[in-house]
């Protein structure tokens, strides 16, 4: 239940997280749309008001041509040299018009002839000399022409495409419109080029069909733009132009591809990171767990204390009556001289006997006196100190114990009580090894804590009574009571440490005791700093 | 996006020069020429506005003559390449004529006249630059 819940609520959050990012990133992809259309829109506008403006200054030059303004402008110069440019248009119309369309040229009056000079095609009135018909059919030449003049103002061209002869008059309205409609389309092509646009349409009065100047552009994939001409010189005429949207998609499309892999990766470590809480929570909950497991050890250890602590009080008081009955015999109950030795040995044993009693409660007292004043130590010394208590126990079995520890290291401690706890750890290494070993003591300091590995060579504890051993009255051994290593326990935790065993079965356990080189104790509201020798 | 503003400034950059001139009419009203302006000024047109038509017309037939050329253009290389430079004299000379043409209707004008008249020729020189010389177009192709 916990684990779903654990799963659920962040994996909520992220849904709602998600929902929000995509909405925002959607809302902008459609705001970026909008604005491209609106750029779209106001670069038409300026292009259609550019066209409007051309058409308007080449128009009003168009119609000065034949009276000629007063001062020639660069723009007019241009506007009268256009007629070579026309020329030139009209001679690619006719090497580009095969036979089968020569019906549909342009033209009021035009002859098709072919190369013996035979008519294939007439439209209209045209009067051809010899000296212009001549050189055409013989070959002398390609191209017979006569510009306007101010006395003739008609233009007359005459030529030769591969088998076919033409001729071609175009009077002077005619040359008008010509001219007009070169220029216009000059101007739209050169227009569509500059401003990379997709094409440029101009509708006349009708406004429907084929476009009087442009092309049928597809305006599937193009903004279109349409806006009538409002010019005196083509009044009544539209203007359409046709901006590419291949651009705008394109900017979309990323934008839109950028936010997709955005999302992708959203997801990708939204998933992790509910992953990295269930995980995080799991380990949590298991770190939870195993306190309130050592909280209850140390709850029963702590209750365990003050019940045995209470019972050696009350063992010492009939001990001391018992010491002291012991004293009045020997001295005032003396039996006759032939029991008096026996009597008196047996007095000794039973002196002696209580004599290890009480030492032993006194012991057990030592290590249950959890308020004893703690006092900056030196390590080394102190473990030296235990070491000597149990060397001659080691050697009897042939075990050698080291103390490996930095004489440097200081650390804040009740020194029996901690004395105590090492002394049950050493104590239950010697027995656990049994015959021939070592005992290792190292110490290193590390950020404020001091760390002790207590390292035996003996055959290790199995995995299964690694979490027991700590536990009152848990003992592998035969003559164990099950009582060191809780009392170790309960002293370490005493002094805000902690006690671990490292231990691979077959090749001995570590007892790591990590301990802090200062203690703050907190009594209450009261802080007290231990008083430090 | 960069693209697409890129190209907005471009248009923004290429349409202002443009929308800024005035008409013809507006610029020959503006100018406000006096009578014996007037005949002083159509008096030089008319001495090169004969020049420029011939210019026009020898440039159409050496331009014809060059299109029936580049029909086969290795075996008349020579001669293309003369077309082609006769074709750029003539295209100077009409520059040249142009600028001389300029500079003595500017000598009848006063100051004010002058200043709106360079300004007006200048911003037409600008506007034909922008906008590119003329291009026949290609049928067909």
């Amino acid at each position: 239940m916990a684990d779903k819940k654990t799963i659920i609520f962040p994996t909520l959050l992220f849904a709602i997280f998600f929902f929000c990012i995509t909405a925002t990133g959607f809302g902008l992809i459609k705001v970026i749309t909008t604005n491209i259309s609106g750029l779209l829109k106001g670069e038409g506008e300026i292009v259609y008001n550019h066209i409007k403006q051309e058409i308007d200054v080449d128009l009003e030059y168009l119609s000065l041509l034949e009276k000629s303004p007063a001062i020639i402008t660069p723009n007019f110069l241009n506007i009268m040299i256009s007629d070579e440019t026309m020329v030139e248009d009209l001679y690619n119309l006719m090497s580009n018009t095969d036979n089968t369309r020569l019906d549909q040229l342009p033209f009021a009056n035009l002859l098709v002839l072919d190369s013996g000079g035979n008519i294939i095609l007439q439209k209209g009135m045209i009067q051809i000399t010899a000296a212009q018909l001549h050189p055409l059919v013989a070959g002398q030449q390609e191209t017979v022409l006569r510009m306007p003049t101010s006395k003739d103002k008609s233009l007359f061209m005459g030529i030769r495409v591969r088998d076919r002869i033409f001729f071609f008059k175009i009077d002077e309205s005619e040359l008008e419109l010509l001219r007009k409609k070169f220029i216009i389309q000059d101007l739209l092509d050169r227009e569509e080029k500059r401003f990379n646009i997709m094409g440029i349409n101009l509708y006349d009065e009708k406004g429907i069909g084929m476009p009087f100047m442009g092309q049928s552009y597809e305006k599937k994939d193009a903004f279109v733009l349409s806006r009538p001409l409002d010019s005196k010189f083509l009044p009544g005429y539209t203007v359409e132009i046709l901006i590419s949207k291949d651009l705008a998609k394109n900017t979309i499309r990323s934008t839109t591809l950028s936010f997709v892999v955005i999302l992708i990766l959203l997801t990708l470590s939204g998933a992790l990171s509910t992953f990295a809480i269930f995980l995080l929570e799991r380990k949590h909950g298991k770190k939870v767990s195993e306190m309130e497991k050592e909280m209850e050890v140390k709850e029963r250890l702590v209750s365990l204390g003050r019940l045995s602590s209470g019972m050696a009080h009350e063992i010492r008081n009939p001990l001391n009556a018992m010491s002291l009955s012991v004293q009045r015999l020997k001295r005032e109950f003396l039996p006759a001289e032939e029991k008096k030795e026996e009597y008196l040995a047996f007095l000794d044993i039973i002196r002696s006997e209580l004599v290890r009693i009480d030492r032993i409660v006194e012991e057990f007292l030592l290590s249950t006196r959890a308020q004893a004043p703690f006092v900056s130590e030196n390590l080394y010394a102190l473990l030296d100190e235990v070491l000597t208590i149990v060397t001659e126990k080691a050697a009897s079995k042939g075990i050698v114990v080291a103390n490996r520890v930095d004489a440097a290291i200081r650390i804040e401690c009740q020194k029996d009580r901690l004395k105590q706890a090492f002394y049950n750890i050493i104590l239950n290494g010697i027995e656990a090894i049994g015959q021939k070993g070592s005992i290792v003591v190292l110490a290193k300091e590390k950020d404020g804590f001091v760390t002790i590995h207590i390292k035996d060579s003996g055959p290790g504890i199995k995995e299964e009574e690694l979490h027991r051993i700590f536990e009152y009255y848990y003992t592998t051994k035969d003559k164990g009571m099950g009582v060191g290593l809780p009392i170790s326990y309960m002293i370490v935790k005493d002094h805000g440490g902690e006690i671990r065993v490292i231990s691979d079965e077959g090749h001995g356990a570590t007892f790591v005791v990590t301990l802090p080189v200062k203690q703050v104790r907190t009594m209450g509201d009261e802080e007290t700093r231990v008083r430090a020798t | 996006m960069t693209k697409l503003f890129a190209f907005f400034l471009l248009v923004l950059l290429y349409v202002p020069p443009v929308l800024a001139q005035d008409s013809y009419s507006d610029f020959e009203r503006g100018l406000d020429l006096s009578e014996p302006q007037r005949t002083q000024i159509k008096g030089i047109r008319n001495k090169y506005i004969g020049e420029w038509n011939a210019i026009t017309r020898e440039s159409v037939q050496k331009r014809l003559e060059l299109k029936e050329l580049d029909k086969h253009p290795q075996a008349n290389a020579e001669r293309i390449g003369r077309l082609q430079t006769d074709i750029r004299e003539l295209e100077t000379s009409r520059d040249n004529i142009y600028h001389q043409y300029r500079s003595e209707v500017s000598r009848t004008l006063n100051e004010r006249q002058r200043e709106r008249y360079d300004n007006f020729l200048n911003n037409e020189d600008r506007r034909i630059k922008l906008m590119g010389p003329r291009q026949p177009r290609r049928y067909g192709r």
